[in-house]
C-alpha cells in the first residue's frame, strides 16, 4: 500500500496526464458525436460539457508540465485562465442541466433554478479578480476562489442536473438503458466537484489552510490528483456511456431513414411505372422539348409512330426538322408562345414526318422543369382525320345547299305546276259541270227516245199482229174462195208483217243496250269464243265452213252476253255469207295494250271499200234482200257493243278474197265501268284540297 | 164449244178484241177445249176471282186454273193485278201466264217479283203463237187437250 502510495506521489505527472487525457477524450468524443436530430435536449448543451472536458484536461497537461519543468510565472497565468474558464464551463454546463427541465420540476425546486441566472458566472469571476486582486499571490488565490466559487458548485450543479434529467426524461431513457452512466455520471461530478473544488492548494485563509491538497495528502497519504483523475476517467466513461442514446437514436434514426428511403424508392419505382403505362399507352404523341435549344429530350411510342422516327432519332432532333420549312415562321411563333404560357392549345400545326409526308395536329402544351432546366411538354393529336371529315362536311353542307336550292327551285316549279293544275282543274270542273248538265240532258233525251221507240214498236207491233192473224184465218178459212193469186197476196202480206215484226224487235232490241247492261266479269276469251262455236255450230256444219280459233287468247273484262252476241253476230255473217268451196273463219287476239284486238277474218266475197263504214249503220243491207234474211241490225248492234267497252269496230277487206272483222276492247277495267269524277281524282291524287275545289267552283260561280 | 164443267177453267184478261179472236182461235188451233172466261180489264178481272161487282155471284164467276193475264190493260195493268193475284192467299196458287208484247215487258215482270209462272211473248205471226200457247198449257199440265177428232 504504502508503495503505491510513494509511486503514486513521484509519479504524480504520469496521473495529471491520465487525469487530463481522460477529460480530453470526453471532449473530444462529444464533439465528434454526430449532430443528429434529436428530442434530447441535453444534446444542445452537451458541447459546454465537451468544452469543459478539453479546456480542463489541457489545465491538467499544464499541471503535469509544471510539475516537470517547475513553476513560472507565465504558466500560472495561463493556469489559471484555462482553469478558471474550464469551470466556468463546468458551471454554466451545470447550471443549465438544472435548468433543462424547468417547467417539470415542483415549485420549490423551480424557485431554486430561478434563482440559477445566466449572469452568475461573470459575476463570479468578478468576485475572484477582486479578491485575487487583493491577495499577494493572485494566481494561486485567484485559483483557489475559482475552484471555490466555480468548480464546486459547477460540481455539484451538474450532479444534480444529470439525477433531475433522468428523473424528468425517465420513460425515454429508460428504454435505452443508460440510467447507470447518468448516476454513475451524478456521482462523480459530485464527488469530482468535492475533490476538485474543495481540496484546493493550501493557501492562507479559511478553509484553504485547513482542507487543501497538502492536508488531504497528510491524511490519507495519496494524493487529491489520483481520487480526480479517477473521477475523471470515471465521468468521461459515464458521458461516453450517456452519448449511447444517441447513437440508439441514430440507429433509430437510420433504420426509419432507411425504410423511408425504401418506400420512397418503391414509390418512385411505381410512379416511374405508371408514368411509362401513361406516358407509352398514350394515344397522343408527346415530345419533351428543350425550349432553349429547341432539342428534343424524350418521346413517347405514339409519337415516334406518328413521325416515323425511331426514339433516338428523335432525341437528335430539334423543332425545327419536324415541321415543313415554309411553315416554320407560323410554328416557332406558336412555340414561343406556348413557352411562354401565353397558349396551351396550339391548333392546326402542320408536322412532317420522315417520310416528308405532312399531317396535321393539335399541340397541347405545358412547361416543366426538370433540374433547373425548362422544358416544354408538347402533346400531339393527329386530326387529319378530323380535318378530312371537316372537309367532308364542308363538302357536305355545301352540297346539301344546293340540292336545298334545287329542292327549293323544284319545289317553286311545283308551286307553279301545282297553280296551272288548279287552273286546269277549275276549267275541267266548269267543263265537268257544262258535261253534266249535257249528259243530264242527253240522258233525259234518251229515256224519252227509249220510250218513244217502246210505245211505238208495242204498238207497231199489234196491228201486224192481227194483219198476220186475220189474213190467216182467211187463208185457212177460204182458201178454195181465193185462188192461187189471192193466197199468194196474203202470203206476201204476212211476210212483210213479219219483216216488220223483226225491224221493229231491233229497233228495241238497239235502244235497250244502252237501258239493259249486264254485269261485267271476268272470263277467259276462249270460253266465250267456244260458246259461240257451239251455238252456231250447226250453221258452220251446213256451209262445210271450218272455224279455227288461235291459242292465245288473253282473259278480258266484259259484258259477257253481249260480247258473245257481237261474236255470233260477226261469225254469223262470215257463215251467212260464205262463198267459197271451203269457207275459213279465224278468230284470234292480239294484245295491243291497253287494248285486246280481236279478229274475225273469212274468205268470203268480201265487201267494197266504199261500204266500209256503211256496214255499220242501222238496217243498211249490202246483199239482195231475198237473198239474205236478217234485217241489218247486227253490225249497228256489235259497234254500239264494242263501244260500250270503250274499243272501236273496223274491217278490212278485198272484193273476192275475203273480209276482216276488228274490234278492240279496253284492257282497263276502270274505263269500262266509268271514268272517276276529275274533280275526284285531283283530291285523291292530293294535287288540290277539296276546299280549294270547292274554291274554285265558287270563284268560277261568281265570275259566270 | 162443249160443256166444260170438271175441267179447268181459264180466265183470259183481254182488252184488244182483236187478240180475243186470235187467241181464242189460237186456243181452238191448239185443241184446248178449257172453259175460257174473258175479262176486259183489269178490275174486272180482279172482280172476276174476288166475286165483286157484276161477278158477285159465284156461279157466274168460277175460280179458274190458270190465268191468261195481257200486260197492257185499261184501268188497272197487268202487273198490278199479277201483284194483287199474288197478294191474296188463295188466288196466288193459280198459275198466272203474262201475255207480253216484247223483250221489254219481260224484263219488266222479271223485275217485278217472281210471282209470274210464266209468260208469253205475242208473236206476230199465228202459227208461233198456236205454237207456244200449246207450250205453256201443256207445261202447266192442267189442261185437257182433246183429240183431234172433237174439232
Amino acid at each position: 500500500m504504502d508503495l503505491i502510495c510513494q509511486w503514486l506521489s513521484s509519479n504524480l505527472d504520469i496521473i495529471f496526464f491520465i487525469y487530463g487525457l481522460a477529460f480530453v477524450i470526453m471532449g473530444i468524443t462529444v464533439l465528434l458525436q454526430p449532430k443528429i436530430e434529436t428530442e434530447f435536449k441535453l444534446v444542445h448543451i452537451l458541447w459546454l460539457l465537451a468544452a469543459f472536458g478539453i479546456t480542463h484536461g489541457i489545465n491538467e497537461f499544464l499541471d503535469m508540465w509544471g510539475i516537470i519543468k517547475g513553476r513560472n510565472p507565465v504558466l500560472d497565468v495561463v493556469r489559471w485562465f484555462i482553469l478558471t474558464i474550464s469551470f466556468i464551463l463546468l458551471f454554466e454546463f451545470g447550471r443549465q442541466l438544472f435548468r433543462i427541465n424547468c417547467h417539470k420540476y415542483p415549485t420549490w425546486l423551480k424557485n431554486l433554478a430561478k434563482l440559477l441566472v445566466c449572469w452568475i458566472w461573470p459575476l463570479a469571476v468578478i468576485s475572484i479578480s477582486v479578491f485575487g486582486l487583493l491577495s499577494p499571490d493572485f494566481w494561486t488565490i485567484g485559483s483557489i476562489l475559482s475552484r471555490y466559487i466555480l468548480g464546486f458548485p459547477g460540481g455539484c450543479l451538474t450532479s444534480a442536473g444529470f439525477v433531475l434529467y433522468l428523473k424528468y426524461e425517465k420513460e425515454k431513457l429508460q428504454p435505452l438503458k443508460v440510467n447507470k452512466y447518468f448516476f454513475q455520471a451524478a456521482s462523480l461530478f459530485l464527488v469530482y466537484g468535492v475533490l476538485s473544488g474543495l481540496v484546493v492548494p493550501k493557501g492562507n485563509f479559511f478553509p484553504a489552510n485547513w482542507l487543501n491538497t497538502d492536508s488531504f495528502f497528510l491524511r490519507v497519504k495519496i494524493p487529491v490528483q489520483v481520487f480526480r483523475a479517477i473521477c475523471a476517467v470515471g465521468s468521461s466513461v459515464a458521458v461516453v456511456g450517456m452519448l449511447g442514446i444517441f447513437r440508439t437514436q441514430l440507429k433509430e434514426q437510420l433504420e426509419r431513414d432507411i425504410g423511408e428511403w425504401k418506400q420512397a424508392k418503391e414509390q418512385l419505382k411505381e410512379s416511374e411505372q405508371r408514368f411509362e403505362t401513361i406516358f407509352e399507352g398514350m394515344t397522343d404523341g408527346i415530345l419533351l422539348v428543350d425550349i432553349e435549344s429547341k432539342k428534343f429530350y424524350i418521346g413517347n411510342k405514339m409519337i415516334c409512330q406518328m413521325l416515323g422516327y425511331s426514339i433516338e432519332e428523335i432525341k437528335n432532333l430539334r423543332v425545327m426538322d419536324i415541321h415543313p420549312k415554309e411553315e416554320l415562321p407560323y410554328v416557332l411563333k406558336q412555340f414561343e408562345r406556348q413557352a411562354k404560357n401565353m397558349i396551351e392549345l396550339a391548333k392546326d400545326i402542320p408536322v412532317k414526318r420522315k417520310d416528308g409526308s405532312i399531317f396535321y395536329s393539335d399541340v397541347n402544351s405545358a412547361t416543366i422543369t426538370l433540374a433547373g432546366k425548362t422544358y416544354l411538354l408538347g402533346i400531339f393529336r393527329d386530326i387529319t382525320e378530323r380535318k378530312k371529315m371537316e372537309e367532308q362536311r364542308e363538302d357536305l353542307i355545301k352540297e346539301l345547299k344546293q340540292n336545298q336550292e334545287l329542292l327549293n327551285k323544284q319545289n317553286q316549279e311545283l308551286d307553279d305546276a301545282r297553280r296551272a293544275i288548279k287552273n286546269v282543274a277549275k276549267d275541267l270542273m266548269v267543263a265537268k259541270q257544262a258535261l253534266e248538265q249535257q249528259k243530264g240532258a242527253l240522258e233525259s233525251i234518251n229515256r224519252e227516245l227509249d220510250d218513244f221507240t217502246y210505245i211505238v214498236s208495242h204498238d207497231l207491233k199489234e196491228p201486224l199482229r192481227s194483219i198476220d192473224a186475220f189474213s190467216k184465218f182467211v187463208v185457212d178459212d177460204y182458201r178454195e174462195k181465193l185462188g192461187e193469186e189471192g193466197f199468194n197476196y196474203l202470203e206476201r202480206i204476212r211476210i212483210n208483217a213479219g219483216r216488220m215484226q223483226s225491224l221493229i224487235e231491233d229497233l228495241l232490241e238497239i235502244s235497250r243496250i244502252e237501258r239493259k247492261k249486264y254485269p261485267f266479269v271476268e272470263i277467259k276469251a276462249e270460253e266465250l269464243i267456244r260458246e259461240v262455236s257451239q251455238r252456231l255450230e250447226y250453221a258452220i256444219k251446213q256451209k262445210n265452213a271450218q272455224l279455227v280459233v288461235a291459242d292465245n287468247l288473253p282473259v278480258i273484262f266484259c259484258d259477257r252476253v253481249r260480247l258473245t252476241e257481237v261474236f255470233i253476230n260477226l261469225v254469223s255473217n262470215a257463215v251467212k255469207f260464205a262463198d267459197k268451196p271451203a269457207p275459213l273463219i279465224e278468230i284470234g287476239c292480239r294484245d295491243k295494250n291497253p287494248f285486246y284486238e280481236f279478229y274475225i277474218k273469212d274468205n268470203g266475197p268480201g265487201i267494197e271499200e266504199r261500204y266500209f263504214n256503211k256496214v255499220f249503220e242501222i238496217f243498211q243491207r249490202l246483199g239482195k234482200r231475198e237473198d239474205h234474211e236478217g234485217t241489218g241490225a247486227g253490225l249497228t248492234i256489235a259497234k254500239k257493243v264494242v263501244e260500250m267497252h270503250k274499243g272501236r269496230i273496223w274491217l278490212e277487206s278485198k272484193v273476192g278474197e275475203g273480209t276482216t272483222f276488228y274490234f278492240t276492247i279496253s284492257q282497263r277495267k276502270e274505263l269500262i265501268i266509268g271514268r272517276k269524277k276529275i274533280g275526284e281524282m285531283l283530291v285523291e291524287k292530293k294535287l288540290v284540297t277539296e276546299e280549294e275545289v270547292k274554291q274554285a267552283l265558287n270563284e268560277q260561280h261568281k265570275m259566270i | 164449244m162443249t160443256e166444260t164443267k170438271g175441267i179447268v177453267k181459264i180466265l183470259f184478261v183481254e182488252d184488244n178484241p182483236d187478240d180475243i179472236q186470235i187467241t181464242q182461235r189460237a186456243l181452238k188451233e191448239a185443241k184446248i177445249i178449257n172453259k175460257l172466261y174473258i175479262v176486259r180489264d183489269g178490275q174486272e178481272a180482279l172482280d172476276f176471282l174476288l166475286h165483286q161487282g157484276q161477278y158477285q155471284d159465284p156461279q157466274s164467276a168460277p175460280r179458274p186454273g190458270l190465268i191468261l193475264l195481257d200486260i197492257n190493260l185499261p184501268k188497272l195493268s197487268g202487273l198490278e193485278v199479277l201483284k194483287r193475284i199474288k197478294e191474296d192467299e188463295e188466288l196466288k196458287r193459280i198459275p198466272t201466264v203474262m201475255l207480253t208484247v216484247s223483250k221489254r215487258d219481260e224484263d219488266i215482270i222479271r223485275g217485278y217479283n217472281d210471282g209470274c209462272n210464266s209468260f208469253i211473248q205475242k208473236p206476230v205471226e199465228f202459227e208461233k203463237f198456236v205454237e207456244v200457247v200449246k207450250q205453256i198449257s201443256l207445261y202447266w199440265g192442267l189442261l185437257n187437250v182433246s183429240s183431234p177428232n172433237n174439232v
